[in-house]
């Protein structure tokens, strides 16, 4: 494809996150005197508006537009300048219509679920800035905005899942995300001024044109004894960032339990857009991981653990969000896996597709959670069929998607991603694992996919006789997006590969252009084309995804008794696999438990010993005091003892300067 | 200042000082027409003072032209620094009339309230265009006069009549020491202009050095005085207490403004060759500024007192910039000077919008579940507070950054240190007024003046300090604009 | 000689009249000193060849202010111990700093330039001018923006006084000429039918 010079249109580009920012300003700020209706409008018209003005960049920028500027300098100081502008090229413009369409299609969703609900206009509020928030993570063009749009969705998404904070759960569950995300961001925090001290900017452009030169010139850090190369260190500090917020193993944990959170915000935000952040950041930051095969080979390795433990997780869920959360977690490993084989336009494809069919999972899950009655075990479901075709019909199309059947999104992306893995020789066992366990995650996620499906949708009514009564199909607001997510879902992976060529062996030539780097000597997709592995249908992957869909069926549909038998049978398995892999324990025991002794040790000895004894009490605080005491005492209100305070000054510093010199 | 021959050249440059000369006409016009503007209507000479400052602002926009002026032989000169330091008395004085518009109602005579501020604002702006000891000491009193009038204004007030008479005496005592130095001064260098006293005391005898300093210490004391530096502050929290709020907060900004404008312009052009001197004294005020101002508002139980001290407090952290005594020290003093007067006077308006039925809202216990009532200016205030507790990310933060940078680069980093402590002090007692505001179960009913303009400049000044927090830069360039050829 | 003879003269008895406006302990007595006092700064104007000032001082200080504060004492009538209370208390600190100062001063004027006496004088001393003459010349030429300046400050000062005293009394019975022309017969005069 030709670049051609164009350059995108200054004005759309600020005004796509514009719109988002100043409807959830005006929602938090006036929502109360707007009342529910007009606080809904302006949020959804915002959000979609800017879902169209996104849709036409994407098509500027298909046919070659592009945009890069500084539009301010939000701060200076010395020469760490922190400029404020933009980077639009292709892999920006697939994430801003990814987000915005989304986004728009779980507000007009949020109509219909959170109606009635107290909180409605800080709900709104909330979620538009999540869309600004995530439109400026991607838009940027330099890390201080990426770690800004982080941040803030970073904020966001703890705000969103103690969204109920009358729930302790909820609480805790907000806390859990802000703390894990907090050891992220560390690690990315250090990344960014590493980058900083290496490079003398944090621009994209300036940071990534330097790399080449920067690793020739074989810079290392010496850390305990190890020598490690700074761009293999600069590459791991993001990718610990990565791992915090797109819920990775070891960080994974908060990720199921952000199901705390309103479904809307399942969908949206733990789903489809922020958790994806982690991948859109590697993707971006191709040119440096390409340079640090240890990186690659990291990244690499933590996707594939996570995408196999986190769907051998779902298998025995049994809370229907759940379930799906341990899907997000696993589908997120699989793009790792991608971007660590070098396949990050597959990475990136998988991003989109998965953003389309989890979410409209996600809403289809918040569908039937609406009807019945706020009930999340899927143990209590069943039949649901009969009174929900729509939500039947978009939770069908979700599950195949997700299980990689085609034709449907996930068929394509899934399969290139297990391709790619497979020809990942360079990464050595790494990348022979890496394929095991996506493969292997493959049968897996098809499994518990519609386990989960026909739990809920077929198998026997269990629903309870209060839940009977109120069940019914969703209103229209719910309904309809979920159409629209089903086109999306069904369609969107036929279109990224045969329409967009995301997956062409030559980076540059398809889709993605010059926006994503990968070096010649390991580029998978060149490999599959050479090596003829290229076709789809009829390979292990599909085979794994019908192997899985029909176990499901043969134990959740036909012969139900099977599954009680089968844990009977392998109960520590199932106890194993049901608490999660133990994780939380374990963090309950290495981290929080000694945490809290450290705590309270800090605050017995440290605060109430030192601190409030012996400084508070036995000093500061009484100097402060008593100085303010004096102080006021002073202030006589006599203008003799005033003017004499003048004189006094005044002599006081002459007659020093005299004696001085 | 020219060799005077007679007959005397038409003064030069007479167009530079068209904005006072606008000021005082329209000013004296004013006083006339309020003659004939009916008692329930007296807002309206309100509103024509504020079409004054307009016009004066207009004026001033079309001979400002970056470059420096002098006119009137000498004796008044216009240059980026005095346009930009009159912008923000322009600023300070328009949003104390707006604060005035309601709550002045109730006095009498009203019409020549206003006058008054259009006197001193008068004054503040040829203080900060004055270059010798004649235009400052007479801009200094025009100011002075016209604000100890202000204060006294509720003169059905004992505390009001209280406040006037001390900070006229001590005023008084104050220019008198002013006086006192200058004739050291003069009588050293035989000149009243600031860069020729430079010059001369530069090439001054060391046998004359004891009468250099008596000058410098007087001078300094006198000056010290007008924008409240400790151990010359006393009057301060008496006058805020007992002045009408609206001039409580025209005193904490407009003039502190002025003030410190022509002391840098005589650090920089009259006194570099008594750089260490200075340096001393001043490092001595300002430890002892921040000290008093911080500690002493924690004891306040008056919100306009403790605001009083609490200026005192930034008084103290300016100094820092003029003791820094380099572009960067200066052009930090103008930033924090203009973060600071949108956030004191943002405060003040707050407590002006919630005078009870015959008590102000003034009283700390007052603000006391304010959050529930009006959460607007709850939110406004706490965003005011924070601001000048210095909180990062608001204009109040930049303030502070703006001058300790500047001072460290002069290579007073104890200074700096000993302000941060202070800083942390300071931000207590702030935030103990959202703690109120927010965490306290309302006490007494208020009733809340509804005057649009008033709660616009609340708004405003809010949001200024979160713009200025968030986007510095203009501001600061700006300032550093403004300071250059100063020093 | 004859001249710093008059010098220590005038100048004694200003610091010795100045002395007693503080001490004084009728204000009477203290306003009378202060005329004194003015008198005493007049002679050292006079022997400055400042004729004009020495004039003003007397006609405007003396003549003028300093009899309005006669006026006003004498309306008022003021306790003057309670004034003084505490002037024991305050004398050795406030003595000790005084003294201090007193020494600080001296030993500052007689540094330099005030000690030689050559840059302190006038540039014109002892030629033949009129000093009204060139002082107007100043005023209306070099100095004319502080000239100017200082007329309004004494606008301010006259607006300022009559801002803080004049008040329409509301328990004074006033008589309100305007309205009184402008009554008409409606107003004042109805018809009763018998």
């Amino acid at each position: 494809m030709h670049e051609t010079a164009m350059t995108l249109n200054t004005t759309e580009l600020l005004v796509i996150p514009a719109l988002p920012l100043a409807a959830s300003l005006v929602a938090g700020l006036f929502g109360w005197a707007l009342k529910e209706r007009l606080t809904h409008w302006i949020c959804c018209l915002a959000v979609i508006a800017s879902a169209i003005l996104s849709a036409d960049v994407f098509m500027q920028v298909q046919q070659g537009a592009s945009f890069y500027g500084n539009f301010w300098t939000w701060m200076l100081s010395d020469q760490f300048v922190v400029p404020v502008g933009m980077m639009i090229d292709r892999l920006t413009a697939i994430m801003m219509l990814t987000v915005t369409i989304v986004s728009a299609c779980v507000h007009v969703y949020t109509i219909g679920y959170m109606h009635g609900d107290p909180g409605y206009t800080r709900f709104f509020s909330y979620i538009s800035g999540f869309t600004f928030s995530m439109l400026v993570l991607v838009m940027g063009n330099n890390f201080f905005t990426l770690f800004f749009g982080w941040e803030a969705v970073g904020l966001v998404s703890y705000l969103l899942i103690g969204f109920w904070f009358k729930r302790e759960s909820a609480n805790f569950a907000a806390l859990k995300a802000f703390i894990v995300n907090r050891v992220g961001d560390f690690g990315f925090a250090v990344g960014i001024l590493a980058i900083w001290y290496y490079f003398g900017t944090i621009d994209y452009r300036e940071v990534f044109n330097q790399v080449e030169s920067f690793v020739a010139q074989g810079h290392a850090l010496h850390f305990l004894g190890w020598e490690i190369s700074a761009i293999t260190f600069i590459c791991l500090a993001l990718f610990i960032g990565a791992m915090g917020k797109s819920g990775q193993v070891p960080l994974h944990v908060w990720l199921p339990d952000s199901m705390e959170g309103p479904t809307p915000i399942s969908a949206l935000i733990h789903a489809a857009t922020m958790v994806t952040a982690g991948v859109f950041m590697v993707a971006r930051c191709s040119p440096m991981f390409e340079f640090s095969e240890t990186a690659l080979a990291a990244v690499t390795l933590v996707g594939a653990i996570t995408a196999w433990m986190c769907a051998t997780i779902g298998l025995v869920q049994n809370d229907i969000k759940r379930v799906i959360a341990y899907s997000t977690c696993s589908q997120l490993g699989y793009m790792f896996v991608a971007c660590g084989v070098s396949a990050y336009s597959v990475g990136i494809f998988h991003l989109m597709t998965h953003a389309y069919f989890k979410a409209l999972l996600f809403l289809a899950a918040g569908s039937v959670i609406h009807a019945v009655l706020a009930d999340q075990d899927i143990r209590r479901m069943g039949q649901l069929r009969k009174y929900m075709p729509v939500t039947y019909f978009a939770m069908l199309i979700a599950a195949l998607a997700l299980s990689g059947v085609p034709p449907f999104a996930g068929f394509w992306s899934k399969d290139l991603i297990i391709e790619s893995a497979k020809v990942a020789d360079h990464l050595g066992w790494v990348g022979d694992l890496a394929y095991w366990a996506v493969l292997s995650g493959v049968f897996m996620t098809a499994f518990y996919t519609f386990r989960m499906f026909f739990l809920t949708f077929h198998n026997s009514d269990r629903l309870p006789e209060k839940t009977k009564a109120h069940v019914h199909e969703s209103p229209k607001v719910i309904t309809v997006p979920l159409l629209i997510l089903s086109v999306g879902a069904a369609l969107s992976g036929w279109w990224g590969v045969e329409v967009l060529d995301v997956a062409n062996p030559e980076v540059a030539e398809g889709y993605f252009g010059a926006s994503l780097f990968v070096m010649e000597s390991h580029n998978p997709l060149a490999t599959l084309v050479e090596e003829g592995h290229h076709a789809f249908f009829l390979t292990a992957p599909f085979w794994m995804a019908v192997g899985g869909i029909a176990l499901a069926f043969v134990m959740y549909f036909r012969e139900t008794a099977i599954p009680a038998r089968l844990v009977a049978s392998a109960r520590p398995l199932y106890t194993f696999l049901l608490n999660k892999w133990y994780w939380d324990e374990l963090y309950e025991r290495i981290f929080m438990l000694p945490a809290q002794r450290i705590g309270r040790w800090l605050w017995q000895k440290g605060d109430l010993a030192i601190i409030d004894q012996g400084i508070i009490h036995g000093g500061f605080v009484e100097t402060v005091k008593a100085g303010a005491a004096r102080m006021r005492e002073m202030q006589t209100g006599m203008v003799y003892h005033y003017a004499f305070a003048m004189v006094i000054g005044a002599f006081g510093f002459l007659t020093y300067l005299l004696l001085k010199g | 200042m020219a060799n005077v021959t007679f007959p005397f050249p038409f003064p030069e440059h007479l167009s530079a000082l068209l904005p006072e000369i606008l000021v005082a006409v329209l000013a004296m016009a004013l006083l006339i027409v309020d003659l004939f503007v009916p008692k329930e209507r007296k807002a309206l000479t309100g509103y024509l003072s504020l079409a004054t400052i307009l016009v004066a602002g207009v004026a001033l926009m079309q001979v400002a032209d970056g470059t420096s002026v002098t006119a009137f032989y000498g004796f008044f000169t216009l240059d980026p620094f005095a346009v930009f330091s009159k912008l923000l008395i322009l600023a300070g004085t328009a949003i104390a009339i707006i604060m005035s518009l309601d709550y002045i109602r109730s006095e009498e005579n009203v019409g020549e309230y206003f006058v008054l501020m259009l006197f001193a604002m008068l004054g503040m702006m040829l203080l900060v265009s004055a270059n010798n000891f004649v235009t400052m000491y007479l801009g200094i009193e025009l100011m002075a006069l016209s604000i100890y009038v202000l204060v006294g204004y509720q003169r059905d007030t004992l505390r009001s009549n209280e406040a006037a008479l001390k900070y006229f005496i001590l005023g008084s005592l104050s220019s008198g020491m002013l006086l006192y130095g200058i004739t050291f001064f003069y009588g050293v260098t035989s000149s009243l202009d600031f860069k020729q006293i430079g010059e001369a005391l530069a090439a001054a005898p060391s046998s004359e050095h004891t009468a250099v300093l008596l000058g410098l210490v007087f001078i300094i004391a006198g000056l010290a005085f007008k924008v409240s530096m400790a151990p010359f502050h006393m009057w301060t929290p008496d006058a805020y207490e007992g002045a009408p709020t609206p001039i409580t907060a025209f005193m904490s900004a407009a003039p502190k403004v002025a003030g410190f404008v022509v002391f840098v312009r005589i650090v920089a052009d009259a006194l570099p060759a008594l750089e260490h001197e200075t340096v001393m004294i001043l490092s001595g005020m300002a430890v002892l500024t921040m000290a008093v101002g911080n500690l002493a508002a924690i004891a306040q139980r008056n919100i306009k007192r403790m605001l009083a001290y609490s200026t005192i407090g930034h008084v103290g952290f300016v100094t820092l910039g003029l003791i820094a005594g380099s572009g960067s020290g200066y052009a930090g003093m103008l930033v924090y000077l203009a973060i600071y007067l949108f956030m004191g006077m943002g405060a003040f308006a707050v407590i002006v919008l919630m005078r009870r039925e015959g008590i102000q809202g003034e009283l700390l216990d007052d603000f006391a579940g304010l959050a529930k009532v009006r959460p607007g200016y709850a939110l406004a205030m706490g965003l005011l507070l924070f601001s000048l507790a210095g909180i990062p990310f608001l204009g109040g933060f930049w303030a502070k950054y703006a001058v300790f940078i500047a001072a460290v680069q002069a290579g007073h980093v104890y200074l700096v240190i000993y302000a941060l402590l202070f800083s942390v002090v300071g931000a207590f007692y702030y935030i103990r007024v959202v703690k109120y505001m927010y965490f306290d179960e309302a006490r007494v009913p208020f009733d809340f003046s509804e005057n649009r303009l008033m709660q616009a400049t609340v708004a405003l000044t809010a949001m200024a300090v979160v713009v200025l927090g968030i986007y510095p830069d203009p501001l600061m360039e700006l300032c550093r604009q403004a300071v250059i050829g100063i020093g | 000689m004859l001249e710093t003879a008059f010098f220590y003269m005038f100048g004694g008895l200003a610091v010795l009249a100045a002395t007693g406006v503080v001490l004084a302990r009728n204000t009477m007595y203290s306003v009378m000193w202060l005329i004194f006092c003015f008198f005493n700064a007049a002679g050292l104007f006079f022997m400055l060849d400042a004729e004009f000032l020495g004039i003003i001082l007397i006609l405007i200080y003396v003549g003028a202010v300093m009899v309005l504060f006669i006026f006003v004492i004498m309306m008022l009538e003021i306790n003057t111990a309670v004034l003084r209370e505490g002037f024991l208390q305050y004398l050795p600190t406030g003595g000790l700093v005084a003294l201090v100062l007193l020494i600080e001063f001296v030993a500052a004027s007689r540094s330099g330039a005030f000690s030689q006496g050559a840059k302190a004088t006038a540039e014109h001393f002892g030629r033949e001018v009129n000093n009204t003459v060139e002082i107007g010349k100043l005023l209306y030429t070099k100095y004319l923006l502080g000239f100017e300046v200082a007329a309004v400050i004494l606008l301010v000062a006259l607006v300022g006084a009559i801002v803080l005293t004049l008040r329409a009394r509301k328990d004074a019975k006033y008589q309100n000429i305007s309205a009184q022309v402008r009554v008409r017969k409606e107003d004042r005069v109805r018809k009763v039918r018998l």
